[in-house]
């Protein structure tokens, strides 16, 4: 399911997050699995990158998910043809061997050979491979690392090598400087039209760009009218936690738990008037609610909305005494507060 | 030079369910004036209690790190601020449609005029002045550029470019950062947020088109998905941009780690 970006452009995503869980661990649970295909695909996901291990987990190959498999032998490429799959992605060096090169070859497999780039001037480095003959892909050639690609350049360099072979290409930022999903929206945005990433960015290292960042990228930005519903993000990001028992930050952009909550008064006002003052996008559109947390920066707007929704009232000479109520016992807790909390203290400032 | 404008102690805490006290306030304080941060956003002594007091507080610390405080753009968060004496008062105007319209129910006429009036008052007590940009990555761009030429001729020095809800982009960044220098020639300083993954590569991107001054909290905290997180950035800096060649990353991420030690103690 190809994303259509107006304009004739189709864009291609490759989640490769499978074998990076796998990397650490291997007792998954195979629904988890499946469930991570399916729930992801309904986001726009084309190919998920599988390897011998994750094969190895799946009795049955499951109906409508295409896979690209990662082959590291001969071997393996024996198993990604047994098990049907079409897409293989391999190593550059693999390329050299004939042996390798000539499996892919009679089997008709679509090969997307993976190079490893740190800056534009590696990109140079690869033009001056293909001339010399070393590198004998004739299907896609996927760009990974990027890792200090800092000026847009490189889209251009990647342009021009992809012109001069007629290569499709595939970019795969390393997020070793914090820039992976930055480059993957500014490569869509430059014309490229496949790229690979996975859920959260996970991965070995720094990681990856993280898919649904792009995705909510390319809505913002791009095609609003592009058929992305990311409402399932909350159901991928529990089957994800169960695989890897990792534990998400809750600011973790557009799929933390805490993102959408609001408590300062400044916030709290412009919310309440027109919610997009200072929210990037609905709630909603990823399955996740906006929330009024009363804490230390709340105001008394704010305050006495939050008492109304409890079913509360405040007297008006009150409010500044509950305030000062709720910034001491904030700061004592070092958190929020409750509903119980904020009633107790309307209670206690009517005694006062 | 590259600058890093700390906003731990205002943004950072902002987001939902952090709350310092006076004494922790202090520590953290410390703590990033001894790594070396340029200017520590103290706080919004409009706030008045403890917010107010820590600010003073710090102010009296007399640190070698810059102190300033964030304003509405109004006369009375402003004489708060002036209570407090810090080195660095910062007004900040909304600039988008959005905000003008939606939050304050005004018109851009009233945003510049209430900008310099507010500005002069502070100038005018001596203080130095920094101009926020809120909600720029959203607002016209021409408009954009009325408000900081009249910041300037007014004797703003400084303006911060906020990418509010944290949408932006890079190549955007560079662009209007590099129009910003070229079309007025004020100081820009940047200040992203991380909605969709990318307030390091914006920050970084901001440096490039010649923001100066970037601004970061410990830890990445912040309003919603936070800002943009100090050692990721040093780390990018050191990484991409050859900045800050000659130190160990190590050293960033113990201050930090320091500092979220206490923000997150039980």
């Amino acid at each position: 399911m190809a994303l259509f970006l107006g304009n004739s452009r189709i864009l291609k995503i490759i989640d490769r997050t499978l074998p990076e869980i796998f990397a650490y661990k291997n007792k998954l649970n195979a629904n988890d699995i499946l469930n991570f295909f399916h729930i992801f695909k309904t986001m726009g996901i084309d190919l998920f990158e599988v390897d011998s291990a994750v094969i190895k987990k799946i009795d049955k190959m499951p109906k409508g998910i295409d896979f690209i498999y990662r082959a590291n032998s001969e071997y393996e490429l024996e198993e990604c043809i047994r098990k049907g799959i079409k897409y293989c992605v391999v190593k550059w060096i693999k390329m050299l061997n004939p042996y390798f090169c000539d499996i892919i070859l009679k089997n008709n497999l679509s090969v997307t050979v993976e190079y490893k780039v740190e800056s534009i001037q590696d990109i140079y480095k690869l033009d001056k491979m293909y001339g010399m003959g070393k590198l004998r892909a004739k299907g896609k050639l996927r760009i990974k690392g990027l890792d200090r690609v800092v000026s847009h350049e490189w889209i251009e360099a990647l342009e021009s090598i992809s012109k001069k072979y007629n290569l499709d290409i595939d970019i795969c930022p390393d997020n070793t400087y914090s820039l992976a999903s930055a480059i993957s929206i500014e490569g869509i945005m430059g014309g490229m039209n496949t790229i690979t990433g996975s859920f959260m960015g996970y991965g070995r290292g720094k990681g990856f760009a993280a898919i649904e960042e792009v995705l909510m990228a390319i809505k913002l930005h791009m095609n609003s009218k592009a058929n992305i519903d990311l409402s399932k993000l909350p159901q991928l990001k529990k089957v994800f936690c169960r695989m890897t028992d990792m534990v998400v930050p809750d600011n973790k952009a557009v799929v933390g738990d805490d993102i959408f909550k609001y408590e300062s008064g400044i916030h709290a006002d412009g919310i309440e008037k027109d919610p997009s003052t200072y929210e990037p996008f609905n709630p909603k559109e990823v399955g996740l609610k906006r929330e009024l947390v009363i804490g230390k920066h709340s105001g008394k707007k704010s305050v006495c909305k939050k008492l109304k929704e409890l079913g509360q009232e405040a007297d008006e000479a009150n409010i500044c005494t509950i305030l000062d109520m709720i910034r001491s016992k904030s700061i004592e807790m070092k958190r929020e507060l409750s509903d119980n909390e904020l009633k107790d203290i309307l209670l206690c400032s009517k005694v006062v | 030079m590259l600058r890093i404008v700390d906003t731990t102690l205002r943004d950072g805490e902002q987001k939902a369910g952090v709350a310092l006290s006076i004494d922790e306030k202090i520590q953290i304080a410390k703590l990033l004036d001894k790594a070396g941060i340029y200017q520590i956003e103290a706080g919004v002594p409009a706030m008045g209690g403890d917010e107010k007091e820590s600010i003073r507080r710090i102010v009296e610390l007399g640190l070698k790190s810059k102190i300033s405080t964030w304003n509405r753009i109004n006369i009375s968060d402003i004489e708060h601020s002036v209570e407090c004496r810090p080195d660095i008062i910062h007004i900040s105007a909304p600039t988008s449609d959005i905000q003008i319209k939606s939050k304050l129910r005004k018109e851009r006429g009233w945003v510049i005029d209430t900008l310099k009036r507010c500005l002069c008052f502070a100038l005018e007590k001596g203080f130095e002045v920094t101009v926020g940009l809120e909600d720029a990555s959203r607002a016209d761009f021409g408009f954009l550029i009325d408000v900081i030429s009249e910041a300037s001729k007014e004797g703003a020095k400084r303006v911060r470019y906020a990418d509010t809800v944290g949408i932006c982009y890079r190549q955007k960044v560079f662009e209007e950062i590099s129009a910003i220098r070229t079309k007025i020639g004020v100081d820009v300083e940047f200040h992203a947020h991380n909605d969709l993954g990318m307030a390091v590569a914006n920050s970084i991107s901001a440096y490039m088109a010649g923001a100066d001054f970037i601004d970061c909290t410990m830890g990445g905290i912040g309003e919603r998905a936070g800002n943009c997180n100090y050692a990721e950035f040093v780390e990018a800096a050191k990484g991409c941009l050859d900045e800050w060649s000659d130190v160990d990353i190590k050293n960033f991420i113990e201050v930090q780690n320091s500092v979220m030690s206490i923000i997150y103690k039980k």
